[in-house]
């Protein structure tokens, strides 16, 4: 631990925290943008960093682009990221009350305390979690895999068939290349470029950002509002106010922890069901949605307390929770780091670089905003045009860094389309990014079961564990598919 | 409801293609006996997929009639772009990255710009200094290759 931290306070560390924090804030802040989208672009950066020096970096990007979004919910009412969708609810209100510091403030305070909380908690948990996880075999390995993609995609809104329908298209494009154990060359149609896989940074640049440029273009989505009048100064929040709501940011922030704790939900799900809590059960919820202060710290603490969540079973088991999330663990892979249970013993410092980086990036982001509130709105006023010109120019670049082909720019742009053509038949991104990046693993993890068990699945179901996420997973299938009709019939029952 | 039962059957045939392709994989002499070997996982996968299609075409339901993905012109609009990103690559190879990114630059943002139609100069000065400054960050402080290019 005492070696990450020397490592952190170096100034050239410090440099990278800060330059981490402020891209991901602007990219968190930015609609159309965000933190994901940041690290994505910096991820062909990071291949000639360290890997103590990568995770600095995106460390830092993930922890300013999940603070970032509260600033264009509040300034203009329409969140930065998912993750602050019930940010908006209370912070514009206030905002347009002549309250924009005091929402700012607040949104800022709730971030800090969501994130640096949740860390320190991570960091202590982990260990546990880990030895834990070193008790269980590939058996329990591949049913956890499989249980949390279901869960992904049975705890959204959205058709189950689409989404478990994106999540085996995601594990049929990780089978791309040579296949694990007996080195089988699949579906690469005698292209060596493609033998050794789907390159992995022309899957998140075509799917994310080109997919994004192109479809905004098709669809005339630029304007981003005016936010030339709005002038900001001092700071604006008291510590009464903070005392007074400390119930809900207590509540909120556990809501927040558990929920990016479990795979496959995090910061996206904790605001909006922060909120709803803090709202249902406060002595004035008519409160909420006219710019009340809990509102904003339900939603802003739990969505920060998602990250300290989220990275531990990112560490302890290498599963990721979210998709910033399994973009860490692709830099990880990048870097040549084996994830998964033993990284805490094969690389403690590189584990203690990542909860000592995300706690100091916290404190800087908290000193950042408080600096450069006034300099938020500017922010929104960077043309459209120029940006995601630069951000097109940036993904070529990235691309071809990645394998030093200009095929992987060609393969990134084909999928960009790949992309268009999912939106377009409404199956979603997230399961098949996780049936990619966690294909490889499931897959190795059934061919040791398989064999480990002298070649037989009995042990899939044998073992209790293993059994007992199988049969989350098939539960989560079936309840989604008839719950809604068993709680129906139990309502007429009632009547 | 049409458009959705479609998606199912596609998806089912999409599932049915990669079972097919599944089978022409080539498995090494020294496959060992105690695995599975490298077809069952996409076997899985694909047979999977073609579950899931037909779920998706057993739930098709009358869904309320709601904006269009796209227009017609959406996906002229798209298709263009496609082929500015795509001529771009074949660019880069011959004249190299110096040479071709200003010109990228140029046109993309004249296109993302749409009706506001910004003057020519700073676009052009915009799209020089961008590709500088990319070009120092990524090949002289990280040292990363960009593509020269035949003639460089």
């Amino acid at each position: 631990m005492s070696a990450a931290f020397m490592h952190l306070i170096q100034p050239f560390s410090i440099v990278l925290m800060i330059f981490g924090d402020v891209l991901g804030i602007i990219f968190g802040a930015i609609p159309g943008l965000s933190g994901g989208l940041a690290i994505t672009l910096l991820l062909p950066l990071t291949f000639t960093m360290s890997a103590n020096d990568a995770i600095t970096l995106l460390a830092a990007i993930y922890v300013g682009g999940v603070s970032g979004g509260f600033i264009s919910a509040t300034l203009i009412g329409i969140p930065g990221t998912p993750g602050s969708v019930a940010t908006v609810f209370d912070a514009y209100p206030m905002s347009q009350k002549g309250e924009t510091v005091k929402a700012l403030g607040v949104g800022i305070i709730g971030s800090f305390i969501g994130t640096f909380l949740s860390c320190l908690i991570a960091m202590f948990v982990t260990q546990y979690v880990a030895r834990l996880a070193l008790m269980l075999g590939p058996w329990e390995y591949f049913s956890l895999c499989i249980c949390a993609i279901t869960l992904v995609v049975t705890l959204s809104n959205g058709n189950m068939f689409k989404g478990l329908g994106g999540a085996c298209i995601g594990l049929l494009l990780s089978t791309v290349g040579f296949a694990p154990v007996d080195g089988a060359n699949r579906f690469s149609f005698g292209n060596i470029n493609l033998s050794s896989g789907i390159n992995m940074v022309a899957m998140m640049l075509g799917l994310f950002a080109v997919c994004q440029v192109i479809t905004n273009y098709g669809k005339k989505q630029q304007a981003l509002p005016d936010v030339s009048n709005i002038k900001v100064s001092g700071f604006g929040v008291s510590i009464k106010e903070i005392l007074e709501s400390m119930k809900t940011i207590v509540i909120s922030f556990f809501m927040g922890l558990w929920i990016g704790f479990l795979p496959g939900m995090g910061a996206a799900l904790s605001n909006v069901a922060a909120y709803a809590q803090a709202k249902s059960s406060s002595k004035h919820p008519e409160k909420f949605g006219t710019g009340c202060v809990e509102g904003i710290f339900a939603s802003e603490v739990s969505n920060n307390a998602s990250i300290g969540g989220a990275i531990i079973p990112l560490v302890a088991l290498g599963i990721p929770g979210d998709g910033a999330g399994a973009l860490l663990l692709s830099a990880l892979l990048l870097q040549g780091i084996e994830s998964g249970p033993m990284l805490l013993v094969n690389q403690p410092t590189l584990v203690y670089v990542l909860f000592i980086g995300i706690l100091l990036s916290a404190v800087i982001t908290l000193l950042l905003q408080f600096f450069g509130m006034r300099w938020f709105p500017k922010l929104l006023m960077i043309p459209y045009h120029y940006l995601f010109g630069a951000v097109t120019l940036i993904c070529f670049v990235g691309a071809f860094a990645a394998t030093n082909t200009l095929f992987n720019c060609l393969l990134m742009v084909i999928l960009g389309i790949f992309g268009l053509l999912m939106a377009y038949i409404g199956v979603p991104v997230s399961p098949i990014i996780l049936g990619y990046v966690l294909g490889g693993n499931i897959e190795t993890y059934l061919r040791k079961g398989y064999s480990y068990s002298g070649g037989t699945f009995v042990e899939f179901f044998t073992r209790p564990a293993s059994l007992i996420f199988l049969l989350i997973a098939v539960f989560s299938v079936l309840w989604n598919l008839f719950g809604s009709k068993i709680k129906a019939k139990r309502a007429r029952k009632v009547n | 409801m049409k458009k959705e039962r479609l998606i199912g059957i596609g998806m089912m045939a999409f599932g049915a293609i990669m079972c097919f392709l599944t089978s022409q994989i080539t498995i090494p002499g020294w496959a060992s006996a105690g695995d599975i070997g490298s077809r069952f996982f996409p076997y899985f996968a694909s047979v999977g997929l073609i579950l899931c299609g037909l779920g998706v075409l057993l739930s098709a339901k009358k869904a309320a009639p709601s904006e269009p993905f796209m227009n017609k012109e959406g996906v002229k609009r798209i298709a263009l772009l496609l082929l500015v990103l795509i001529v771009y690559i074949a660019l880069m190879s011959v004249v190299g990255f110096l040479i071709a990114s200003p010109i990228l630059l140029y046109v993309v943002v004249t296109m993302l710009a749409g009706e506001k139609n910004p003057k020519p100069l700073p676009k052009i000065i915009f799209s020089v200094v961008t590709t500088g400054v990319i070009y120092i960050l990524f090949v002289h402080v990280l040292s990363i290759v960009l593509p020269t290019g035949m003639l460089f």
